[in-house]
């Protein structure tokens, strides 16, 4: 058998086109979701205090700004986000859906119209002092993101003179920017890839540096919970509705075809698993629709609020869905939690935990790979972790569920591996 | 980017973890530095039936390269082996040539990757 040159991406079931207009229209449903939630004189204003709000965690923008404004800012960000990997002409893969539904879901509780640009010109000035395009760059800046509050904090969290704040604002944020692109390659090999937000970990790390350095100036963030309810009864059908909807498209432009979904899920997840790459959208597609009816059931059944953050939960699970997690391997995950439940001082009910179950599936790969034992432990240790690392960045790492698996990842991959069995020789 | 030595080492790393996981006995790798980029051959036994095995490797060494992933993605190759690995040196690589001897129980990898 000989066979030689790369695959051609013209055979794909759906071409780049439709990737980045299947983006598009995400972005812009949001958009067209939040109008019909407020005036538009009440999305302005609520836009406004979402961007003028130091946003640590957890600040939900639903109580910040209201429900249409959150929708606006997440839609709007969308939309941005993709444009930039279109005028970039970035051919649309798994992680390209990971990174902009990341910055969607995380735009109701952190990224906003403002906050985010800073650190993305810090990896852009990166990947100018590296002559190296920023294309090579783009999916690490969109996901640095993640420490976007930093900015937010400095420039409307302190009592300094205006001008100061805004400079302190923005060399932050820039400065953050800049030291993440080279610390997100090397962290990676910590956790092996085993825990899907790897930005999460690095700027986990990062944010402990800059946060450690204001503690010892006697900058001290309180620790806080925005948090909103009372929108389950709006919210969860929306949800349900909608990856009913991407798993009806999937199937319908082929998911089933050539056994695309069924060999899927046989992927253990661990990055990078670029299923758009490896098995066509239509697959992927119905894979972000399968795993986010799971999140959702999960969420409904335990109890918890559908609300900003956890709407950034739900969005960022299916984005990473065309990118490592299938429902197989973040059931043993959410298993985790749930038990953890039955044994430790907390209720699955508790907003810290609600995020922990769903950003914890970060973790997923671990039972992807290991078995269901091991996701379900990886889940249990997980949802101790995520409770006490967050003081050290002072909430201001949005991606704190990723700082937690990181450190989960690197202790327990080595020790399952260690224990799992003899290599063959 | 920076670590183009290492990249290429960690392409070569990897292989030779996946045809070592297959049995194999013998493996060889070539790598000829050029002004366009990085020739690397490999060739290798391996032992049993891995027919399949090696078409799902031909298939992800012919993915496309992904200079965006590169930066995200490089350090991961030649690191713990799950079998999926594979799709990271394809991503890493511009062109490849895929030759699998069945009755003798060999292939000869040939791939390319340009400077960037």
């Amino acid at each position: 058998m000989k066979a030689s040159g790369k695959i051609g991406f013209e055979k794909a079931l759906v071409g780049e086109r439709g990737k980045a207009a299947f983006l598009f229209s995400f972005g812009i449903a949001l958009c067209i979701f939040g109008l019909t939630r407020d005036s538009l004189q009440g999305i302005l204003s609520g836009l406004w205090r979402i961007l003028v709000e130091p946003d640590y965690l957890i600040s939900d923008y639903m109580d910040v700004g209201g429900m249409g404004a959150a929708f606006i800012n997440s839609g709007l960000l969308t939309v941005i986000f993709t444009s930039i990997l279109v005028f970039l002409r970035v051919h649309i893969r798994g992680i390209s859906i990971a990174a902009v539904f990341t910055v969607a879901g995380f735009s109701f509780f952190g990224k906003n119209l403002l906050n985010v640009w800073f650190i993305m010109a810090g990896v852009w000035l990166y990947a100018r002092s590296r002559k190296e395009p920023f294309l090579n760059y783009v999916y690490v800046a969109f996901f640095s993101t993640a420490l976007a509050p930093l900015v937010s904090q400095l420039m409307f969290g302190f009592h300094f003179p205006p001008y100061l704040r805004i400079v302190l604002g923005a060399a932050a944020g820039v400065s953050a920017g800049f030291l993440l692109p080279p610390l997100a390659t090397s962290f990676l090999s910590v956790h092996h890839g085993f825990n899907l937000y790897n930005m999460g970990f690095t700027a986990g790390m990062v944010g402990t540096l800059y946060v450690s350095v204001f503690r010892s100036h006697g900058f001290i963030t309180a620790s806080r919970v925005i948090w909103s309810t009372g929108h389950n009864g709006l919210l969860w059908p929306l949800c349900a509705a909608f990856f009913l909807f991407l798993a009806a498209a999937g199937l319908l432009l082929g998911g089933l075809s050539q056994g695309g979904l069924r060999e899927l899920w046989k992927h253990p997840g661990r990055l990078i698993a670029d299923f758009v790459d490896l098995y066509d959208f239509p697959a992927t597609l119905m894979n972000m629709g399968l795993t986010g009816l799971a999140a959702t059931a999960y969420l409904r059944l335990s109890g918890g609020d559908f609300n900003g953050p956890t709407l950034g939960g739900l969005l960022t699970i299916a984005g990473f869905s065309a990118m490592g997690k299938t429902p197989r391997n973040i059931v043993p995950i959410l298993l985790g939690v749930v038990l953890g439940s039955i044994t430790k001082d907390w209720s699955l009910t508790d907003p810290a935990i609600q995020l922990a179950a769903l950003f914890g599936t970060t973790l997923a790969p671990i039972a992807g790979e290991f078995g269901a034992a091991a996701g379900v432990l990886a889940g249990y240790i997980h949802s101790s972790v995520v409770l006490n690392v967050g003081v050290l960045h002072a909430g201001f790492n949005l991606y704190n569920n990723g700082f937690a698996g990181g450190l989960v990842a690197a202790i327990l991959v080595p020790l399952i591996e260690a224990f799992r069995r003899r290599e063959k020789r | 980017m920076r670590h183009e030595r290492l990249v290429v080492s960690r392409i070569v790393g990897e292989l030779m973890n996946f045809f070592f996981s297959m049995g194999a006995r013998d493996f060889q790798a070539r790598v000829a530095r050029s002004d366009e980029g990085h020739e690397i051959v490999i060739e290798s036994d391996y032992a049993g039936n891995q027919g399949s095995k090696l078409r799902e490797m031909t298939r992800l060494l012919r993915m496309p390269r992904a200079r965006e992933m590169e930066q995200y993605s490089w350090s991961l190759s030649g690191d713990i082996s799950t079998g999926q690995e594979i799709y990271l040196v394809g991503i890493l690589t511009d062109t490849v040539s895929v030759d699998h001897d069945e009755q003798a129980g060999k292939v000869r990898i040939v791939l390319f990757r340009k400077w960037n």
